[in-house]
């Protein structure tokens, strides 16, 4: 029973420094999508005006087929394959990747032109929230 | 060389092992407030092995368990999912008369949950903050076919490295549906858990551009409580990766505090598992 608590008080106090200790994580990421996370704590707060919010609505098709979508709640790599699963089947998307560092979801839609409305109905879906959006005819920069 | 019960129970375990070949951010023994997107299957395979002392009801002098739980959960709509767990077990006790060993094997039950996620803030791009409703019902699988309906409750937090996860679930047990043996909120009297998971993101510290995985370090804390007045504190740390569709995770079990009248003290648990989403 000793070594049972001494194991188990050792594992609780791990538990706490790594809370109170680690609990840092990554700087909070440069760029201009992402500012105002507090100093010393993961999550990239994107920000986001009341033009850029508007682009996340609509119901005319996306000018071009490159969409750089900024996505709020990508908490981990699993939760992210919802959003790849459902752009992919809901509006056929494709060369989609995610950015965890950056929040950010680049998708292509070579094929139909959707609207932001339906790519915002299929982030919801995935259980993840579109912030704003940006649209290029061509590829984004490096990514 | 002499054929033990524990010889028996991992001989059981690789048996299993050779039979069987997102819910992303749950530990392995506490729900989490996340699911498989409308029309996403996510399939988990968890392999458990417990240890356990005496059992006062039957007499058996030691019992252990192997399962194999198989869950399959399947995104209806947004926010609402359904999960089937079917677990397959191997109980292997010592029989007080004899000291000789019997072996029980089968699937005792299936159960079916809904999980509903009725809130939903993301405030960052890795924050998030969910609460989801479970119901469902465990559904006996021999003559008697009891049904035991269970309601519960789980939230969910990520923050940064962070993620944590409250659940309370309640099941009403009835006489038709307890077992042979109560191993835990098997018998006939109702049982309350309140578990509680903190899964913090080991590596990568920060997430990059290029990320695809993670580990995590789980610590839990699942405390059940029976209306007969056994009651019971178990601490789990564990080891979960964690890629864009599959998971791989392993734990251990410790009681921390147990009263137990009616069933046996657990000794210890250890259980790994895997999950695919697609």
């Amino acid at each position: 029973m000793t070594l049972r608590k001494t194991i188990v008080l050792s594992a609780l106090f791990s538990t706490l420094g790594v809370i109170s200790g680690c609990g840092t994580g990554g700087a909070p990421s440069a760029g201009s999508s992402s500012s105002g996370a507090p100093v010393g704590r993961e999550g990239i707060t994107h920000q986001v005006s009341a033009a850029e919010a508007a682009t996340a609505h609509g119901s005319t098709p996306i000018a071009g087929e490159y969409a750089k979508m900024w996505v709020n709640g990508m908490g981990c790599p699993q939760c992210v394959t919802n959003i790849d699963l459902q752009l992919e089947r809901q509006l056929n998307a494709s060369e989609l990747k995610v950015d965890l560092k950056e929040g950010v979801v680049y998708a292509r839609f070579a094929k139909d032109r959707p609207t932001p409305d339906q790519i915002s109905k299929a982030t919801d879906d995935a259980g993840l929230t579109l912030a704003k959006m940006d649209v290029s005819k061509s590829p984004f920069g490096p990514q | 060389m002499k054929m033990t019960s524990h010889h028996r129970a991992l001989g059981a375990l690789a048996l299993l092992l050779c039979a069987g070949a997102a819910r992303a951010q749950e530990a392995m023994y506490t729900a989490a407030a996340t699911m498989p997107s409308p029309g996403v299957f996510m399939f988990r395979q968890q392999l458990h092995y417990w240890s356990y002392g005496a059992d006062p009801v039957s007499g058996a002098r030691g019992l252990q368990e192997v399962e194999l739980l198989n869950t399959v959960q399947y995104g209806i709509v947004r926010d609402l999912s359904i999960t089937v767990d079917v677990p397959l077990e191997v109980k292997l006790w010592e029989r007080a008369r004899d000291g000789g060993t019997t072996t029980q094997t089968g699937v005792e039950e299936v159960d079916l949950t809904l999980k509903w996620r009725v809130y939903q803030s993301d405030p960052s791009g890795v924050d998030t903050m969910r609460l989801a409703l479970l119901g469902g019902t465990r559904v006996r699988m021999d003559e008697k076919a009891g049904v035991d309906p269970h309601l519960g409750a789980v939230w969910t937090q990520v923050i940064g490295r962070h993620g944590l996860n409250f659940e309370a679930h309640y099941t009403f047990n009835t006489l038709e549906s307890a077992r042979d043996f109560n191993l835990g909120g098997d018998g006939a009297d109702d049982a309350l858990a309140l578990n509680a998971a903190h899964v913090w993101r080991l590596y990568p510290e920060a997430y990059t551009a290029e990320s695809q995985a993670a580990w995590y370090i789980t610590n839990e804390i699942n405390t059940l409580y029976e209306t007969g007045g056994d009651w019971e504190i178990r601490y789990s740390p564990g080891l979960m990766w964690e890629g864009r569709r599959w998971g791989f995770e392993i734990m251990a079990q410790i009681p921390l505090y147990q009263r137990v009248r009616d069933r046996p003290e657990l000794d210890f648990g250890v259980g790994v598992g895997f999950r695919v989403l697609f």
